[in-house]
């Protein structure tokens, strides 16, 4: 399993590193503001195209980058309707309490899970690096996580099918 | 360039592909993926586009892994970079996952041969294979 993730995480960090070259830019459209592009694409020569690199149709990660934003969206392999819940209740938690990550975007991109948001304002207090190290880390992070809970749900569901049988034994 | 019809192009692409699989069969694997990488179809229409991809993975999936860096190697800057953009394209078809692995391991080789530089031409070039 790691050993496949592997390659795949690494295409996203390059990609990420190239993607995240941004700077200060004043919007066209509203004077003296400066808003992300790939959000309000006010400018079209600003936003190139979205970039998508895939494991297959169940996971995968579209970055679109554009002068001073670069939307990252990321979709977590679910092969269950256990996993789906999971992956539901999770995102949710974390877009909750978006404003304590900085960077992760409120609502999911259509298609995807979870979606970051970061813009140049970030890139000037934080380090480009870490960012990119912590949406790596954050995608490792996410499928272990789901993984530990499911069976983590399974094993309590299993503990108390057999406690709720077990009184009906006793009086049998 | 002179604009060719959707016609013209398709010819093009289909010689093109001929031209691949020609090479393909003489076991000259590094030619024809130079082949395929020549001149792709930019201005074409979206059906002809993909059959020219199409052309590029084949020959890409004749190379085993441990070719693929030597492979890499011998491809001029130009050749990588169009490469680099068939690469991408390829991962927004939604292709069987064993394909997308192979995939990432030619995009390793390529970003160590020709740095971040490349992705961030096939961000901001408009010629999109």
């Amino acid at each position: 399993m790691a050993h496949t993730l592997a390659p795949y995480l690494e295409v996203i960090r390059h990609t990420l590193n190239a993607a995240l070259c941004l700077q200060n830019y004043p919007s066209q459209v509203v004077e003296r503001q400066s808003r992300p592009e790939i959000e309000f694409k006010d400018t079209a020569a600003v936003v190139p195209k979205p970039l998508v690199i895939a494991r297959d149709e169940n996971e995968k990660c579209l970055i679109e980058p554009s002068v001073n934003s670069v939307r990252v969206s990321i979709k977590v392999r679910q092969s269950d309707d256990t996993e789906k819940l999971l992956c539901r209740k999770f995102a949710g938690f974390f877009t909750q309490r978006a404003e304590h990550f900085v960077i992760l975007r409120r609502k999911p991109v259509e298609g995807y899970d979870i979606s970051f948001l970061i813009t140049n304002t970030h890139l000037e207090e934080m380090m480009k690096d870490r960012i990119v190290d912590f949406i790596i880390e954050f995608m490792e992070d996410i499928d272990k996580e789901i993984k530990d809970l499911k069976i983590a749900l399974n094993t309590r569901l299993r503990a108390a099918a057999a406690a709720y049988m077990s009184q009906f034994s006793q009086r049998g | 360039m002179a604009e060719l019809s959707e016609e013209e192009w398709r010819a093009k692409v289909m010689q093109h592909k001929a031209a691949v699989e020609e090479l393909l069969k003489a076991r000259k694997s590094k030619e024809a993926l130079a082949e395929a990488l020549r001149d792709p179809p930019y201005g074409a229409p979206e059906e002809v586009k993909l059959q020219g991809a199409k052309t590029v993975l084949y020959a890409l999936s004749a190379f085993r892994e441990a070719e693929i860096k030597e492979a890499t190697e011998k491809l001029d800057e130009e050749k990588q970079n169009t490469l680099m953009k068939y690469l991408y394209k390829f991962w927004s078809q939604s292709l069987p996952s064993r394909t997308n692995a192979q995939l990432f391991v030619w995009h390793a080789a390529l970003v160590e041969k020709a740095g971040t530089g490349s992705i961030v031409r096939v961000l901001y070039d408009c010629n999109r294979p």
